[in-house]
């Protein structure tokens, strides 16, 4: 009768396995059969198990001194698979019996729905294109509620104007410092850097000419309309999630109110409102940090306006005031949605607001885009 | 208690459920005008997702759920909104608007929907308050309020429009058994001063034992209907293992159906 037997280092568990007949196999344990124990020995003993063929399995574990859940899941899983790959006969002999119930497949279980299997590449590609297509349908449906909402009759009962008052200094006054703060930077980065290119070639009271037309045209509605996606979009969006988390939008519902019109037309007016206005601050911000540096070089205030004054035109202005228009519209809808859209649980309101200030920055850069091609089409 | 002989709400077999999942089917019953009405049933066994398609949040599949005789699914626009203020839900946390105070919370229905001048409307909120004893609290902010405030706050602003209905979705969840009982009563007092009929999902017993004129237990298994009645009665009388097991908490576990909602 052939023996083999393995002893661990520290004499924690013992394990020898015995064939008994042709047909037979004996694993006997003995000691302590823990998460320790297992964790050193489950390869070992599947290893040995898995060279020998067998159609019994005797797993003799009257010797064990201790047993955790560990223990009990290792030998139910070494008769699972005896069972499963064998096609073995196996039996477990001293299992305690407050154990043995858990060995029994959980009666919930049986007849349950299996545990949905995840999607191989092209099932991933499907389901994100159908996530997508149902995104966009939602968005102009939303789009269409919007529009609905703004263009019917101005109901001062759901526009509530303290309310409104309250989201315009939120994303407006507060935004002041910032705005100011950034806008100042840019103007006085934008000067320096092209104040040595252009001394090259003594042309350096076109800074003036620069400044007015990057901060009217560009900068001042760009970067107002990124600081207020970051600000407010993501504020509207956490707003209305938290709402919806709450159940306050069913709430409303019930009461047969729209929350198109009671929560997202105010936000969506007061961001077509408050960017504009911002953008008009920063661009005066940014054309006092870029003329502090020409001032610094020796030129004198006046030739800088006259400068400027030749540069930026009346329509330079407007073209700048209603692209922020158009940005603060699309950064505020794209907040409400995407706060309505809020799904449940509590990661859900900063994936909404996340998701805010991405799509708000990702609007604003491909509408400025838009508008680049249409302006110049159009010679303005 | 009963005030009229046609039942305010009626359904007609009712399927309910959200995406794909079927949570309850064949769901039939009707609820009488000025009785207290209660939803039973274990975790999961529906009974928050049948409330959500009775007050209209999610379209039946199948069958009918008609409120004084009217289906709010076929209704659209003022006949609609006028349905829907034939009735008032308490949310599980109340359900308040956080960015305002009581009062205005109370108000909003009154400002939306009446052209009342403002002096008045503050009167009724007035009156709303002080029958859910909260008149001291009107001018707080939600966030101020306890659990129990901020459900009967809830309740002041459910009634602000005289409803006929007022659902109640768990009503002594989260709150401790004093402040159980004290919305108990008040439930109670409100059904009977002011005919209103009250319908709510609870699980809790006592409440269930001191104020329900009727309920119904769903069995998440089968997803239908397990028991109809008089609480009192079926905790007496009924012979179903089940029904036993719910009322009086012995016997066999009986899984109650492990449909979860999403």
């Amino acid at each position: 009768m052939a023996q083999k037997a393995l002893s661990n280092p520290q004499d924690l568990l013992r394990f020898e396995i015995v064939p008994e007949g042709s047909d037979t196999v004996r694993l006997r344990l003995t000691g302590p059969l823990d998460a320790t124990s297992v964790s050193r020995f489950w390869r070992p003993i599947e290893q040995s198990l898995g060279k020998l063929r067998f159609q019994r399995l005797q797993i003799e574990a009257t010797e064990v001194t201790r047993w955790d859940s560990a223990g009990v899941a290792f030998v139910h899983e070494l008769r699972r698979e005896a069972e499963g790959r064998f096609r073995a006969e196996a039996q477990i002999e001293g299992l305690p019996p407050e154990w043995e119930r858990s060995l029994e497949p959980p009666a919930s279980t049986v007849g349950r729905k299996p545990a949905e299997e995840p999607a191989g590449l092209i099932g991933t590609i499907g389901q994100t294109a159908i996530e997508e297509a149902t995104l966009l349908v939602d968005a102009l449906a939303f789009l269409g509620r919007l529009t609905k909402g703004l263009g019917a009759a101005f109901h001062p009962r759901l526009f509530r104007p303290r309310e409104f008052l309250r989201i315009f200094e939120s994303a407006g006054v507060d935004a002041l410092p910032i705005v100011s703060l950034i806008s100042f930077l840019i103007g006085l980065v934008i000067a320096f850097e092209s104040a040595r290119p252009l001394a090259t070639f003594g042309a350096q009271i076109f800074i003036a000419n620069m400044i007015g037309l990057l901060m009217v045209r560009e900068m001042g509605p760009i970067m107002t309309a990124i600081l207020l996606a970051g600000r407010s979009g993501s504020a509207f969006a956490a707003e209305l999630g938290t709402m919806k988390v709450n159940e306050e939008l069913d709430a409303l519902r019930t009461m047969g109110i729209d929350p198109i019109r009671f929560l997202v037309i105010q936000r969506v007016i007061a961001g077509m409102i408050v960017t504009p206005l911002l953008t008009i601050y920063s661009i005066f911000v940014g054309i006092l940090g870029g003329v502090l540096v020409m001032i610094g070089l020796g030129y004198p205030l006046e030739a800088i306006y006259h400068q400027m004054d030749g540069a930026v035109q009346i329509h330079d202005i407007l073209v700048g005031v209603s692209k922020a228009a158009v940005f603060g519209l699309l950064i505020s809808a794209s907040g409400c949605f995407l706060g309505l859209r809020t799904r449940q649980g509590p990661a859900a309101v900063g994936a909404s607001a996340t998701g805010a200030v991405v799509s708000g920055i990702l609007l604003i850069i491909v509408a400025d885009s838009v508008f680049s091609v249409i302006l110049y089409l159009l010679n303005l | 208690m009963i005030a009229s002989s046609d039942p305010i709400i009626q359904i007609r077999g009712l399927r309910a459920g959200y995406g794909e999942t079927v949570i309850l089917d064949q769901i039939s019953f009707s609820v009488n005008c000025g009785e207290i009405f209660a939803i039973l049933g274990g975790s999961g066994s529906g009974k928050s997702t049948l409330l959500k398609h009775i007050i209209g949040l999610y379209p039946p599949r199948a069958g009918e759920v008609l409120i004084e005789g009217k289906n709010l699914v076929t209704l659209e626009g003022r006949e609609r909104t006028q349905l829907l203020q034939r009735f008032g839900v308490m949310y599980q946390n109340g359900a308040l608007f956080g960015s305002m105070t009581v009062r205005e919370n109370v108000r909003v229905p009154l400002d939306v929907f009446t052209n009342l001048p403002l002096k008045i409307r503050n009167a009724i909120v007035d009156a709303k308050l002080a029958q859910v004893d909260l008149l001291a609290a009107a001018e707080k902010l939600p966030s101020e309020l306890s659990g129990g405030m901020r459900k009967r706050a809830a309740i002041a602003r459910a009634m602000a429009l005289d409803p006929a209905i007022v659902f109640l979705d768990e009503p002594s969840a989260g709150l401790d058994p004093v402040s159980s009982a004290d919305l108990d009563n008040l439930i109670k007092r409100l059904a009977k001063e002011f005919t209103i009929t009250f319908v709510m999902v609870t699980h809790e017993l006592e409440s269930i034992f001191s104020i329900a004129d009727r309920v119904i237990l769903l069995d998440g298994r089968t997803k239908g209907i397990l028991a109809e009645g008089d609480p009192r009665t079926l905790r007496d009388t009924s012979t179903n293992p089940l029904v036993q097991h719910f009322f009086r908490r012995e016997g066999k576990s009986p899984e109650f159906a492990e449909n979860r909602e999403p």
